[in-house]
């Protein structure tokens, strides 16, 4: 190569360092007779050694070292930590896992990195808590479990529906005996004279009677004493046709036989105490309560257009996620006579009218 | 599953899913939001997650949570390079589970989580995988990059066993 003046130190550092060949120093001298101006600057170059610090050292040396190591078939310096890290994971074959241990043996000093790559294992710190895990939880004041909700509440429900029922249907417990029957009757009736006819010692007349069970008069055959309401009395047979007469009726029920004869009845009348018209039903106080409390429930129409009953069924279906209906029937004066309930496994059904005609 | 079997999980996983989380972010409170968010978004689709399947709901979405906040966090940053400066700090350890934690924070996000899934959970690569969204392969890969570098910061100059 040339010397010019973009090389030349190069040149002259190498002249210094004994670097040139006999023709180059040659050629250097040529390029300094050529370039006088550089002279001083190659009269200045000299040789400046750094002596080595010598008291540095680096420690640990023998740990940058790589031994050579024994390989197997499939092993060797090169891969050696693969089989190792894998050989701990659990992914090794046997065959692998027993040429690594091969290869351990052959190279002892491998085993310490075995057991590091062991010791560098993770194990959660226990002592790392998460608080406040209640906050995380959902409570509740009850636990539905779906597949058990339909018994239990159909069950509940059912009750609570029938309770609703029977209370809204039924004002006054029903009464089967004669006696509470005929008890119901007016202790006073404004009838016409015409109305009253005899048969046999009893007298028949019609008589509005306030009762749901009531049996009809005619198959009754009612002893009564018939008075007007003044204290005197007349005969039946000078009642005018027209004249209208306030009967006080103090019956004595004689149940109903068609075999007998009219001599018999006014005998057995004469033996059956008169029925007390204004005895009231005697209850228990709890029925009593309840009645009053569930008529008074059951009739209000204050919860927003809806009966206790309707509520009733509204929670029922809610809960056990029914589609129960409840159907009424009215009279013409809108009065419910009947409830009737449907859906599936329920069906109940109560009229208020037993009359038999 | 039922509101029992959910409270369940809370008692079983809260722990763990908490560790996970706040290996990874080192942060008390970012941790506890996730956890608590994590449980949320199962609560909200508790008819549709069975008992079994719920360890695994909770890590998912605690993960995706996770990297979600930290890429908010540290945006310009590749999450699968960061946690390769070694501390200049050659103060001696004494205690192996410092020298441990600390190389654990040296990881990279991906690594860290990867490692953290299989030693503090037991989970297998598939499972990994699943809840990183990583396929198995990626998974051992990490896994074993994060192995060679925890051992070679165990026996690197200044920690010495």
């Amino acid at each position: 190569m040339k010397i010019t003046r973009k090389n030349y130190e190069a040149y002259f550092l190498d002249y210094r360092e004994n670097n040139l060949t006999p023709e180059q120093v040659a050629e250097l001298m040529v390029f300094l007779e050529d370039n006088s101006d550089l002279k001083e600057e190659f009269e200045s170059y000299e040789k400046i050694e750094i002596m080595p610090a010598t008291h540095i050292r680096f420690s640990n040396k023998e740990k940058l070292k790589k031994i050579e190591l024994i390989p197997t078939d499939r092993i060797n310096g090169n891969n050696y930590n693969e089989f190792i890290v894998a050989d701990l994971e659990g992914d090794l074959s046997e065959d692998e896992s027993i040429e690594l241990r091969a290869f351990i043996g052959l190279n002892p000093k491998t085993k310490i990195e075995y057991n590091i790559y062991r010791t560098a294992f993770l194990k959660p710190d226990s002592s790392i808590l998460f608080n406040g895990k209640e906050k995380l939880k959902k409570k509740s004041l009850l636990v539905i479990y779906r597949k058990q909700a339909v018994y239990a509440f159909s069950i509940a429900a059912s009750i609570i529906i029938l309770l609703g029922v029977y209370f809204g249907v039924q004002k006054e417990p029903a009464k089967r005996n004669f006696a509470d029957s005929i008890g119901k009757l007016p202790a006073k009736s404004w009838v016409n004279g015409s109305q009253i006819r005899m048969n046999g010692t009893n007298m028949r007349f019609p008589v509005e009677i306030e009762s749901r069970n009531s049996l009809v008069i005619s198959e009754i055959d009612v002893r009564m004493d018939v008075r007007e309401s003044r204290s005197d009395s007349r005969s039946i047979s000078k009642l005018k046709s027209k004249e209208k007469i306030l009967l006080v009726l103090t019956p004595k029920v004689i149940p109903y036989r068609p075999d007998l004869r009219s001599s018999e009845i006014a005998s057995i009348s004469k033996s059956l105490p008169e029925t007390n018209l204004n005895q009231k039903e005697q209850k228990s106080f709890a029925s009593r309560f309840i009645a009053g409390l569930a008529g008074k429930v059951i009739k209000t129409n204050n919860f927003k257009g809806k009966s206790f009953l309707e509520y009733t069924i509204d929670g029922y279906n809610l809960m056990a996620d029914k589609g129960v209906i409840l159907e009424k029937e009215v009279d013409k004066n809108g009065e419910v006579i009947a409830y009737s309930l449907n859906g599936e496994n329920i069906s109940f059904s109560r009229n208020r009218s037993q009359t038999k005609e | 599953m039922t509101a029992a079997e959910y409270n369940n999980c809370v008692d079983l996983h809260a722990d763990g899913v908490y560790r996970f989380i706040l290996k990874n972010l080192k942060h008390e409170e970012n941790a506890r939001d996730i956890v608590q968010d994590a449980f949320t978004k199962m609560w909200e689709k508790v008819k549709d997650i069975s008992f079994e399947k719920s360890k695994s709901y909770l890590f998912t979405a605690a993960y995706h949570t996770m990297i979600d906040f930290i890429r908010k966090e540290k945006p310009k940053e590749d999450i699968e390079n960061l946690g390769s400066n070694y501390s200049s700090d050659h103060s001696g350890y004494s205690d192996l589970k410092e020298i441990l934690d600390e190389a654990v924070e040296k990881l990279s996000d991906i690594q860290r989580s990867v490692l953290l899934l299989r030693d503090y959970e037991g989970y297998s690569y598939e499972e990994i995988g699943g809840i990183t969204g990583l396929n198995e392969s990626q998974v051992k890969v990490y896994i074993y990059r994060a192995r060679m570098f925890m051992k070679n910061y165990l026996v690197s100059m200044d920690r010495v066993i």
